[in-house]
């Protein structure tokens, strides 16, 4: 008789996570791992020759001509590409778990591939406040009711207000994602009617999440393909 | 950027917030604290300064603002004198370009002396990490610091003829202050002088002209340069500098008058100089538009319940000037704050002045809608599942690797420079790596796959692969027979119409899908890859998503050193329980025993033979064969105390 395999834990916390939002009617997405310089950048309110570029270190696919990049964030794929094809279809809540990429030198904490989660909701009438109590619920059903949330004053393109995530998990405070109320430029770069619509997006690694839940040390080891981590799982 | 205590607080006349309450003020209300570090009667405070607040927060003065904001403490108010009555013609610049170069504010000055920095101003420097040059070059820095307005100094009497900013002729040559050489193409906004470029504009100056201990004249420089024109130029030539950093995230256009005011006030206290000529250059003035916002869209972005009173009190402390109109407030931001330009950004201010922990946390309204279930994520966690329970673990891989046919641009390594054409190629190293960890893991064979995207010059798509390995002395296991099970059990489990056409002994064939190829059998063998997008696409539409399971455990490090085999096989008599031997093995072998099983077991002649595998390996070091030998011995002993024979 075979014994019975594993599934990677980066796969089942996603998995996870899809089915606590999908439960408040989420829907999920998919895209492309290469992306066009418009829906990792420009759609999302970070135009060439800004600063806020620097904020995401960029694999460039050859020619450089082509202007395609290894996505740096699954927001092209929920805020870029799925708003613009749902513009006139609203409301909408839809997440993107996928792969994402960094021009980072590795470590134990830093990977130049990770997984992330994405998440937009958009409709005639969200607010903060919202943002904070679903991601609030969404954390307490994934790590634990004692699972305390805050949200600091931050800055990514695409939003405006714009929050850096805490958690405090096992006594310890964390970043572990970024979030806030979608920018109407990102809104009329992709056609939904700002007068209309508003919406909230948040978005962060889970590899971060399943190392600190599991207490694993190195990032590195969910990419080595690796029996002796996911055995464990 | 590093900020001062001691310099924010001369700011004030009242005392400001201890540093470490300081920080969390900042943390929570305006940017995180990545690090405090005391420094004798000092700390300095290492703030986060992201690109929206950079065009004021890069500065102690937009600093000590916000604590005025945050903490109701008026600022000091400092005034240098004004220059516009040296505006008499002597110190000629001729701004060619004015929509690149926005302000020109140059000042020339006589009886100069390079001298060391005063005690207060090297002190300064240093306390936030900046090494003291020279007593304008420190003053210059200084005040970028302070006020967050770029300076530059040129030695006069090396300027030969009017001082220009232009655009570069492509050619042109220059040497930067730190013997760099650049050559221009012609699109640069330089500053020059009738022999050629004394500095790129805003990004860093030439050696010509430089400040020296002999320089006796000066000519000072204020300028505000477009933001998106330098950052490209920094970028191409590869120059960044504290300068053009705050430049690219743009300054107000009411700071070089009033940086240079106080830069030629200082010089003149420290060296005994004197200002002999000033002259503005303006372009066309920015204006920034009024923002209209109403009470009630503030408290609909932030979900709050605001009353004029608290929004107002807001306003002022941010120095926002407000009136009201049919219910809308029309705002008019101070100068430094470029970065509030739409009501959404009034409303960012407004919340966290507020408080981000005051706003009440609301759950979404239920929709009834059932989400549309993704087909592509179901199947593949269908596939997880399936594969999983025939004895298969999933393995994540490397996309960047040696060899494949798209490159991408500055990889990581020279072996990371391409993305992954197939997943066979990393499957195979992870089926050769886990293979000699098989011990450890507690079994002899390999069985793995890897969903995930592959990227062909044709275009990515998402591949599964699976692989099988056993160890040559496996006679019994035939990969490629295992690989023909797993495909079989698949096309039976999801009612797949997947094609084969391969040799009889499965060593090699294809897969076809609608009679297209979409994968391949045992190109090498025990892997077996397919074009899961096309799987996917003759799949009917899911209900739902299956449920993976998500273990309650914790992990368990494993080692990074080598592990030692020992086999040990024991004749005891035909009653023995193998669990008697095993007490005795786990008793002797300590903690280094990280894993054991029983692999043989027959009888003969009334005797019973079991063999256990031992696996030993240390968390700290490299075992050596004495310390397994050593233990081995002391087993060995104890079973034959036992009347046992170790064979």
């Amino acid at each position: 008789m075979t014994e019975h395999g594993h599934i990677h834990p980066l796969t089942s916390t996603m998995s996870e996570i899809v089915s606590i939002f999908s439960e408040l009617g989420f829907e999920v997405a998919e895209g492309p791992e290469i992306e066009s310089e418009f829906y990792n950048f420009d759609a999302l309110n970070m135009p060439a020759d800004h600063p806020a570029r620097d904020m995401q270190d960029t694999f460039w696919v050859i020619p450089l001509s082509k202007r395609q990049c290894l996505r740096t964030h699954m927001t092209s794929v929920d805020v870029g590409r799925f708003l613009e094809t749902h513009k006139n279809d609203l409301p909408a809540r839809v997440i993107a778990p996928g792969k994402v990429f960094r021009n980072e030198a590795t470590d134990s904490t830093h990977e130049a591939q990770f997984f992330q989660i994405d998440g937009v909701y958009v409709d005639a009438s969200v607010s903060l406040g919202d943002l904070m109590g679903t991601l609030e619920y969404c954390f307490k059903k994934l790590l634990g009711d004692d699972v305390k949330i805050r949200f600091r004053p931050s800055f990514f393109p695409f939003v405006e207000p714009g929050v850096e995530v805490d958690i405090e998990f096992r006594g310890k405070w964390l970043e572990v994602m970024g979030a806030g109320m979608i920018h109407p430029n990102v809104f009329k770069t992709v056609g939904v009617d700002t007068s209309k619509w508003r919406g909230f997006a948040f978005g962060g690694g889970i590899d971060r999440l399943v190392m600190i839940k599991y207490d694993i040390p190195d990032v590195r080891y969910f990419y080595n393909g690796d029996l002796r981590l996911v055995n464990q799982f | 950027m590093r900020f001062s205590h001691s310099w924010i607080q001369s700011y004030f006349d009242e005392k400001i917030p201890a540093p470490d309450k300081l920080a969390e003020i900042f943390t929570f209300r305006f940017s995180e604290v990545e690090a405090i570090e005391k420094i004798g009667d000092d700390a300095i405070l290492d703030v986060k300064i992201l690109p929206d607040r950079a065009c004021y927060a890069l500065s102690h003065r937009g600093v000590a603002r916000e604590v005025s904001a945050l903490c109701g403490m008026p600022v000091k108010k400092s005034e240098a004198p004004t220059l516009h009555h040296l505006d008499n013609g002597l110190l000629k610049i001729s701004v060619e370009d004015t929509k690149l170069c926005l302000h020109y504010v140059g000042t020339l000055m006589d009886g100069v002396t390079i001298n060391s920095s005063p005690e207060w101003l090297q002190k300064r420097l240093n306390s936030i990490g900046q090494r003291s040059i020279n007593v304008i070059v420190d003053i210059a820095n200084f005040l970028m610091l302070d006020m967050g307005q770029p300076l530059h100094a040129f030695d006069a009497d090396k300027v030969i003829g009017t001082l220009c900013v232009r655009v570069a002729k492509k050619g042109e040559e220059m040497t930067t202050l730190d013997e760099k050489h650049v050559l221009l193409q012609g699109d640069e906004l330089i500053i020059a002088d009738r022999e050629g470029p004394l500095g790129i504009a805003g990004i860093k100056g030439g050696k010509r002209a430089a400040v020296t201990e002999k320089t006796k004249r000066l000519i000072l420089e204020a300028a505000l340069f477009d933001a998106t024109h330098l950052r490209k130029i920094s970028t191409r030539i590869g120059i960044r500098t504290d300068a053009s950093r705050r430049f690219e995230n743009r300054i107000p256009y009411e700071l070089q008058a009033e940086t240079m005011d106080r830069f030629v006030a200082l010089i003149q206290e420290t060296t005994k100089a004197h200002a002999v000529s000033y002259s503005d250059v303006r372009g066309e003035p920015i204006i920034e538009p009024h923002i209209v916002v109403s009470i009630d869209y503030i408290n609909s972005i932030l979900g709050t319940k605001l009353q004029a009173v608290d929004i107002e009190k807001i306003f002022n402390s941010l120095s926002i000037e407000f009136s009201r109109e049919s219910g809308n407030y029309r705002l008019s931001v101070p100068t430094w704050r470029l970065d509030l330009n739409i009501p959404e950004d009034i409303a960012e201010e407004v919340g966290r002045l507020y408080g981000y922990e005051n706003i009440e946390h609301t759950r979404l309204k239920s929709d009834l809608k059932k989400p549309h279930v993704l087909k592509s994520l179901a199947i593949a966690n269908k596939v997880r599942l399936l594969l999983a329970e025939w004895g298969f673990s999933e393995v994540y891989t490397p996309t960047m690797v040696a060899s494949g046919e798209v490159e991408i641009e500055n990889p990581l390594a020279d072996d990371k420079k391409m993305l992954r054409s197939d997943l066979t190629e990393n499957i195979r190293t992870s089926l050769d790596f886990n293979l000699n960890n098989t011990p450890i893991l507690g079994t002899e064979i390999v069985r793995i796959f890897e969903i995930g995207k592959v990227f062909p010059k044709n275009g990515e798509h998402t591949s599964l692969a699976i692989g099988v390995k056993a160890p040559k002395s496996l006679k019994k296991v035939n990969v490629n027979e295992e690989i023909r099970n797993v495909r079989e059990n698949l096309i039976k489990a999801l009612g797949l119409p997947l094609g084969t056409v391969c040799t009889i002994d499965d060593s090699g064939g294809l897969l076809l899908i609608d009679e297209r190829a979409a994968g391949e059998i045992n190109k090498e063998d025990g892997i077996m890859e397919l074009n899961f997008d096309m799987l996917v696409a003759v799949m009917p539409d899911q209900e739902a998503y299956p449920k993976l399971f998500l273990r309650e455990t914790k992990f368990k490090a494993y080692s990074p050193y080598p592990f030692i085999v020992r086999d040990i096989a024991v004749f005891v008599p035909e009653n023995t329980e193998a669990a008697e031997l095993e007490k005795i093995l786990l008793k002797n072998s300590t903690e280094l025993l990280v894993n054991h099983r029983l692999f043989d077991e027959f009888r003969k002649g009334g005797e019973k033979s079991l063999a256990f595998r031992l696996i030993f390996q240390s968390h700290e070091r490299t075992l050596t064969d004495k310390e397994v030998n050593d233990i081995m011995k002391v087993t060995t002993v104890e079973i034959a105390n036992k009347g046992w024979k170790v064979r």
